[in-house]
């Protein structure tokens, strides 16, 4: 019996791959072309696309539209922080300290949240988000408004983190781990529990699952990917700042999931990169159009991005991710 | 023999109309008990506090001994309490089998595994397909619910319980809707069905009722006023006055 849903998913797999290995290829080509700021602009769409597969986990798997995300991108990024400027370096201990940390506070925060569904969960979620980002704008010894800076990176024994090739590569290989797991978890029992609850959570009951506890275990899961992704931030940027905290972050990331494909793998990966792609071609360089509409399309590159998720959204069915695939399928 | 499902004054009101109202049943082990009575006699509130999903304002449920009256819909599930909706409530983007798995799924122990894929496990797939077999979806096995006409959809709601291999079956209204050739199948599943496990069965085709049922309760107003034999409930004069301007009683 030939499942049609595997054939998808191996199709799914090999895009990811190629995708990664054009990633892993990008320092060298960075290199060759001079422009060594460009490892650095690709680490932040890796990491911000990593906060996006984590948001995915909540949103796209398990259906919980969470509009507080950025929490938990403060937690790593801030545990990094603190860490440091206590003079603790290591960067296995800020990660696992951050973990810690972040697997508490999501438990809590969950267990509220879940009491709730729709808009009231939406709401809730953001709430939580904002109490955060307004004790951290209150630590005034480490920095309140303003951030702080880290005077370097994690270290990792024999490891430089501060090569910013080498930091590149970390990065990549959190994520490509990171994904792997996701996409073991959305085919796995557990998996398939909270795409059920996703679909039909009265249902679920029915039959017998204690939907809670899954949907909190999905939820606490997809944070804590979120940590991660705060954690390499605050180290790729030597900088943690409220900024990463605000609601504005986890709207950009609910965007980013969406544009990218609402629960594929790859999808908020993709969603990242196209999304912080045109934000740096569209705001850096003049567009060479004629009759001063390059320059305006440069102070108001805003508009051009609202334009792209609009026709995104209105005519690519399952996001770029589904595009893609879609694509493949026909050829 | 102690009745599997005991149910004593049950009470539920909704702003002040009793849809349970003082309701005494006893459903023995292994029996079909159809239960009737005239729209809004309370039938799917009796359904929805048996599973779980209503909390009633008095009286007991007990299953087995078991008194059940507040447990959680998922416990009760799991301890052999099975339903189906009157609606149809399945996983709409999931194909057939998937659907089925999900409910073996749900009584194979914890599921908090992350590795492996469910769809490939002998242990779930088995029972799946023989619920699946059983309610004749054979046919329509990886095609998504959604895609599904409405009488296929009748019959996964079905095979969801089926997949339970629950104690006790409650069955709201598994005909509705059915063209006259799917509730023929579906009757027929549920002859066959007779005997091997118990089944509360609400059921407005009357025909199908009095075929089908070991014992029939009537409610009206959410009492009991009748509980008995087919024939002895056919010649009942309390039943034949609330059915009078509702139904016509099959002679």
């Amino acid at each position: 019996m030939v499942d049609p849903m595997s054939l998808i998913n191996t199709r799914r797999g090999w895009t990811g791959f190629s995708v990664l290995v054009l990633f892993a290829l990008f320092p060298f080509l960075a290199d060759l072309a001079g422009e060594a700021y460009y490892v650095t602009f690709l680490t932040r769409v890796l990491i911000i696309g990593l906060a996006a597969v984590g948001l995915n986990v909540a949103l796209g798997y398990a259906g919980m539209v969470s509009f507080g995300h950025s929490l938990y991108l403060g937690v790593g990024a801030y545990t990094v922080a603190i860490l440091s400027d206590l003079g603790i370096t290591n960067a296995v201990l800020h990660l696992s300290i951050a973990l810690c940390a972040g697997i508490v506070i999501s438990a809590l925060v969950g267990l509220v949240c879940l009491r709730t569904t729709g808009v009231a969960f939406i709401m809730i979620t953001l709430a939580f988000a904002q109490m955060f980002y307004y004790v951290v704008v209150g630590l005034r010894q480490y920095g309140g408004d303003d951030g702080m800076s880290l005077s370097a990176r994690s270290t990792l024994g024999s490891i430089s983190l501060e090569n910013n090739n080498v930091f590149y590569y970390v990065c990549l290989m959190i994520v490509a781990l990171i994904l792997w797991g996701v996409h073991r978890m959305s085919r796995s029992r557990f998996g398939s529990v909270i795409r059920g609850c996703k679909l039909n959570e009265r249902r679920m009951a029915a039959l017998g699952f204690a939907t809670l506890r899954y949907k909190l275990l999905a939820y606490i899961f997809s944070a804590q990917i979120c940590v991660v992704a705060g954690f390499l931030l605050a180290n790729l940027a030597k900088f943690s700042s409220p900024s990463y905290l605000q609601w504005s972050m986890s709207g950009e990331l609910i965007v980013m999931v969406v544009l990218g494909g609402i629960g594929t793998v790859f999808g908020p990966i993709l969603g990242a990169m196209s999304l912080l792609l045109l934000e740096e071609v569209l705001a850096n360089f003049g567009l060479p159009i004629p009759f001063g509409v390059g320059k305006f399309i440069q102070s108001h590159w805003m508009l051009l991005i609202g334009l792209f998720i609009v026709i995104t959204g209105i005519r690519v069915k399952d996001g770029l991710a589904g595009f893609m695939n879609h694509r493949k399928r026909v050829s | 023999m102690k009745p599997i499902l005991e149910i004593k004054g049950l009470t539920k009101r909704f702003r002040g109309i009793a849809a349970s109202d003082g309701l005494d049943l006893k459903v023995s082990r292994g029996e079909l008990h159809a239960i009737i009575g005239p729209n809004g006699a309370g039938k799917s509130t009796l359904i929805a506090q048996l599973s779980g999903e209503l909390v009633p304002d008095s009286g007991s449920i007990h299953l087995n001994g078991i008194d059940i009256t507040h447990m959680s819909v998922n416990k009760r599930a799991l301890l052999g309490v099975a339903r189906s909706y009157q609606i149809t409530s399945v996983f709409e983007e999931l194909t057939v089998l998937e659907n089925v798995v999900l409910a073996v799924q749900a009584r194979s122990g914890h599921s908090f595994g992350l590795f492996g894929n469910p769809a490939a496990e002998p242990a779930l797939l088995e029972p799946a397909t023989d619920a699946i077999k059983s309610v004749g979806l054979w046919e329509h096995i990886n095609q998504p619910a959604s895609l599904l006409a409405h009488g296929a959809r009748r019959q996964l709601e079905l095979a969801l319980v089926l997949a339970m291999r629950p104690q006790v079956l409650l069955l709201d209204e598994p005909m509705a809707g059915t063209s006259s050739t799917e509730s023929k199948e579906i009757v027929n599943l549920l002859r066959k069905l007779r005997g091997t496990m118990t089944i509360v069965l609400i059921e407005h085709d009357l025909e199908a009722v009095f075929e089908l049922a070991d014992r029939i309760s009537v409610l009206v107003y959410g009492k009991v006023i009748a509980s008995g034999f087919p024939d002895a409930i056919r010649l009942d004069p309390k039943v034949i006055e609330a059915y009078i301007g509702n139904e016509e009683l099959v002679s």
